[in-house]
């Protein structure tokens, strides 16, 4: 089921009216449950079934780490929930490539096709799962003895397909201790729904359609047209992503439950570091808390460059089974080396210095999204060259609208993401936030169009 | 209830704010079923100009047809023209819409014939005009899966979410339109061209000189047999015939016009298959069809290869279809 459809916001409505009808907390866990399968299930049910298992066995697993405290038990549960993720998600592409490394020894070899469907969500619960088990085996959380408790955690609708992700120590206290409504936490859950609906539905889906044609058909973009496009795909996936987001803590808010936030202001970065501080917040810091400081972090100066390197690395190949995120973690794990190591994000600037900085982080983020974006390296590489070498072309055709979009777009996040922090809408005052909810409400309603995935789906 | 409010003081602003907002949605559901010719008009061209033509005063002439008659005629020029040599003060509106069909042209001719003191309507003749296409006045939901049943669900129940696509910027700027339908021509709307008019071209002179290439042909009825497939064009047929037996009924003249072709065009659109269409339709109507397609008319009258006139082209051939209509009215 998808947050921008019509399906989700009568499901939606139902769930929480139940939830809160409610009294028992067991009862209103139960709500939330059978709201997430029928949630995950109504994409693809069979998908399903792998959840239900993954949940049981994981659970199992978790009894195993914490009761016998063995390592060999810890790495043999890490493996399996590894294993899990590598056959669904990485088996095409580790076989093809195997293929063709060995092709050139043996000719005419082939690898078993995979055609396996991709689990939704499936590296946002498997990261859950490692973190959860991780701090087991650190001491840093008890064993969650009840199952229920324990699906609902793994499973809650809100965050289940493309996060946050949320680790044991902040949720599951949090369905431990029975909810009461809350007027003002239910108004702001409301209006995150709301605003990240507004974001996805009117910049990121808008923007869309002049995206996948312009990276459908680099070889006939002008420069002008190539530049706008790349611009513009920075916008939708920001838009895209930090639209769900906001959307998953909007309702998690309204069933009284917080979720961490994932976006603040990216692109008004002034240095790398900084970007993936601000960028899918809940990611960058289980790939510190569970790969880079494990790895050794920044305690041996010399290992710290071969640290981020290989984190940046393994969080582009997170993204997705190819070659094209691969690059695009490692250049992302370079710039930050390079960052270290000239010293550039500590330097504290003002002013117009620092905004020439921002300019600078932002089109360098926005040139490496063209690996993300682009469906093969040799696509990527198609688009630097309308980007990059000429022949220089700023025919402009239709273009106007796509120019207009983004500045609205910076504009309209900046002003909106504002009254995302804390109680900064809640505050304000009721005519503001009457005519603020209503003018979003109906552009949801004037750019609903057919329903678009969110882009992190696929991940 | 102590159980679901806890806190006293949060829901003091909060209460409120979901209260006032249900009233905000029924205001605008109201405003939505009171004004709903404005709302249900701006998402579709062709709506939204019939919905102008529907509420404009009295109007005497309707142009109706494509891109080419939408740059093509100035209803001004031509209603100015007009009022000199017949003495008539008659007003005009230009109905033509970019991306014109047949489909297109049945629903606002039907429409447009019930208006009182119509008196003429200009029809033009090309193959932009005479393509089909899927329906497309009318938004209907193909999907039958649950969201598009539940969304259809809603858009019977509210007006709100029917006309929903109106709150869209680039629809909602359509509104004014309809609003001072009075004080519009038709020709305002969607021109491309308006901007290097303003800048590139000069006024116009209309002279009986520059007027002498803007000689139409006549395509006239008669029995001879066409070598044409027509079930390619049955429905074509069948619509221009409905056509005249409405205008008709309704004491309305018709005059079917070929717009001019742009060079590189007119091996498209004039060639014989065209051209026998043509002569078939004439046959079919019992009408004449006014051919400017093949004048040899300057490139410098078009403002693109698409054969759109420009500002010295459209006060040309506006004036020459006054002039024709004129001719019709003496004749009749």
């Amino acid at each position: 089921m998808l947050f921008n459809s019509v399906t989700f916001i009568c499901f939606h409505i139902l769930a929480l009216l139940l939830y809160w009808v409610l009294a028992s907390q067991r009862l209103r866990l139960l709500v939330l449950l059978l709201s997430s399968l029928v949630f995950y299930g109504w994409y693809y049910w069979p998908g399903l079934i792998l959840l239900s298992i993954t949940i049981a066995i994981n659970y199992g697993l978790s009894w195993a780490v914490s009761y016998y405290k063995k390592q060999w038990i810890f790495v043999i549960a890490i493996l399996i929930n590894l294993c899990n993720l590598a056959w669904f998600k990485y088996a095409t592409f580790i076989f093809d490539n195997i293929e063709l490394l060995l092709s050139k020894f043996i000719p005419n070899i082939q690898m078993p096709e995979i055609n396996y469907w991709l689990p939704l969500g499936i590296s946002f619960y498997t990261f859950q799962f490692l973190g959860y088990l991780t701090d087991l085996k650190r001491g840093e959380v008890t064993f969650e003895k009840s199952i229920l408790h324990f699906a609902v955690f793994k499973c809650l609708y809100a965050q289940l397909i493309a996060g946050p992700i949320v680790r044991a120590k902040e949720l599951l206290p949090q369905l431990h201790k029975k909810q009461y409504f809350n007027f003002q936490n239910f108004q702001k859950g409301f209006f995150l729904l709301i605003g990240g609906l507004c974001i996805k539905i009117c910049t990121a889906d808008v923007l869309a359609q002049y995206v996948d044609y312009a990276f459908g058909t680099p070889e006939e973009l002008s420069t002008l047209h190539a530049w706008l496009s790349m611009y513009g795909f920075a916008f939708q996936i920001l838009g895209d992503f930090w639209g769900y987001s906001t959307i998953a803590v909007g309702i998690g808010l309204m069933y009284g439950i917080v979720l961490p936030d994932n976006f603040k202001f990216p692109y008004r970065s002034a240095s790398f570091q900084e970007f993936w501080r601000r960028w899918h917040i809940t990611l960058s810091i289980w790939f510190r808390d569970y790969l880079y400081i494990p790895l050794g972090g920044s305690r041996t100066k010399g290992l710290i460059y071969r640290n981020l390197i290989i984190t940046m690395t393994i969080a582009g190949v997170w993204h997705g089974a190819g070659w094209n995120f691969a690059i695009w973690g490692f250049c992302h794990g370079v710039l930050l080396v390079l960052e270290r190591k000239l010293g550039t994000n500590k330097i504290k600037l003002k002013g117009i210095k620092l905004w020439l900085k921002r300019f600078f982080i932002f089109n360098i983020v926005c040139l490496l999204w063209v690996f993300f974006r682009a469906e093969t390296f040799l696509e990527a590489l198609a688009f630097f060259k309308s980007l990059l070498i000429g022949p220089y072309s700023f025919k402009i055709s239709r273009l106007e609208t796509l120019v207009v979009i983004i500045a609205l777009f910076s504009l309209f996040s900046y002003r909106l993401g504002r009254l995302f922090i804390d109680h900064n809408f809640t505050k304000l005052s009721l005519t503001k936030q009457l005519l603020i909810t209503t003018g979003l409400i109906l552009l949801i309603l004037g750019y609903a169009e057919a329903k678009l995935d969110f882009i992190y789906f696929i991940f | 209830m102590k159980l679901f409010f806890k806190s006293s003081n949060s829901k003091q602003k909060a209460l409120p704010y979901f209260g006032f907002l249900l009233v905000i949605f029924i205001a605008l559901e109201l405003l939505f079923n009171t004004a709903s010719v404005i709302f249900s008009n701006t998402t579709s061209r062709v709506r939204l100009k019939s919905a102008m033509f529907e509420l404009r005063g009295d109007t005497e002439v309707l142009f109706l047809g494509s891109s080419r008659f939408k740059d093509g005629i100035s209803p001004d020029l031509y209603s100015k023209h007009f009022l000199e040599i017949s003495g008539k003060n008659w007003r005009s509106f230009n109905g033509a819409i970019t991306g014109a069909n047949i489909e297109r042209l049945d629903y606002f001719f039907n429409k447009a014939i019930q208006k009182k003191g119509l008196k003429y309507v200009v029809i033009e003749v090309s193959m932009p005009q005479l393509s089909r296409k899927k329906e497309d006045i009318i938004a209907t939901e193909k999907d039958k899966d649950l969201d598009a049943k539940l969304s259809g669900f809603f858009a019977e129940k509210s007006k709100l979410i029917q006309w929903r696509k109106a709150l869209r910027l680039d629809n909602l700027k359509n509104a004014p339109a309809i609003l001072f339908s009075d004080y519009m021509q038709g020709s305002e709307l969607y021109r491309q061209g308006i901007v290097s008019d303003l800048f590139n071209d000069k006024k116009t002179s209309v002279n009986k000189e520059l007027l002498k290439p803007w000689t139409p042909l006549v395509i006239a009825p008669n029995t001879q047999h066409m070598s044409i497939d027509t079930a390619d064009y049955s429905v074509v047929f069948n619509s221009f015939k409905n056509i005249m037996q409405k205008a008709k009924a309704n004491k309305v003249n018709v005059l079917l016009v070929v717009p001019p072709l742009a060079n590189n065009k007119k091996k498209e659109e004039s060639h014989k298959e065209v051209l026998n269409l043509y002569q078939k339709l004439a046959n079919v109507t019992q009408q004449k069809i006014y051919n400017f397609a093949l004048l040899d008319i300057s490139e410098r009258y078009f403002r693109d290869k698409d054969s759109h006139l420009n500002k010295q082209g459209r006060d040309l051939f506006s004036v020459r279809v006054a002039n024709l209509m004129a001719q019709n009215l003496i004749k009749n």
